[in-house]
């Protein structure tokens, strides 16, 4: 258990902030709800203008 | 150039980014690949959040903004001397083509004035993306670079700008 601990400080010490615009699962699966928000909030615009 | 440096994004850019993502996967490299850093002006973030419908809409654009830019971003405000700044832009616009005055927003004059502050101190500290390439007049600003993708239904244009302090200052000599 200490050891674990020991492990997880020197983890939290060594890890650097994730670079912003990095293409990867995390970017990729937020970008596609964000998506289906935009194009809901088009469709709405759209809507209204008609 | 860019490499190391700050890019704001305008929201017709993020709205870009988000809806033609996979076309973007290049962009998205090369900036990881300069270690460009992320900055977001307020008036953007208004821009982009104020159309949610719901508070879960709200979230997951929020959360977006949280992922794209990380959390070592940069938060520009508007202060007194940014507002005064995007009026004398504004007017210089108006000077130079009164249909200028109409067409280039006010979130868009915000943004050249943060150009102006952000890069006062130490030119080409921050450079801006956008795909409305009419907004960000030549006569002020340099133009550096054009990505371009093809969505197969539009062709697309994201611009990378820097603020030219020289044109600037001239231009804003002649306003008289």
């Amino acid at each position: 258990m200490e050891e674990n601990n020991k492990q997880k400080n020197t983890d939290e010490k060594v890890s650097k902030p994730r670079p912003p615009y990095t293409w990867d699962d995390r970017l990729k699966e937020i970008t596609e709800k964000a998506k289906q928000v935009i194009e809901k909030e088009e469709t709405n615009a759209e809507d209204d203008r008609k | 150039m860019i490499e190391n440096k700050h890019l704001l994004l305008d929201t017709n850019s993020l709205v870009s980014l988000i809806k033609h993502a996979r076309f973007y996967a290049d962009f998205f490299n090369q900036l990881e690949k300069y270690q460009i850093k992320s900055v977001i002006d307020y008036s953007v973030k208004f821009e982009f959040l104020r159309g949610s419908n719901t508070k879960r809409d709200y979230e997951i654009k929020q959360e977006y903004l949280d992922i794209l830019l990380g959390e070592n971003r940069i938060e520009l405000i508007s202060t007194n001397e940014i507002f005064e700044n995007a009026r004398e832009i504004a007017n210089i616009y108006t000077r130079k083509d009164s249909k200028l005055t109409k067409q280039i927003s006010f979130a868009d004059c915000l943004i050249a004035a943060q150009m102006k502050k952000f890069n006062e101190q130490k030119p080409e500290r921050l450079f801006l993306a956008t795909i409305d390439n009419n907004d960000f007049p030549l006569f002020i600003f340099d133009r550096i670079f054009i990505f371009t993708i093809d969505t197969e239904r539009e062709i697309i244009n994201m611009g990378i700008y820097r603020f030219n302090k020289e044109k600037y200052e001239r231009l804003k000599k002649d306003f008289k």
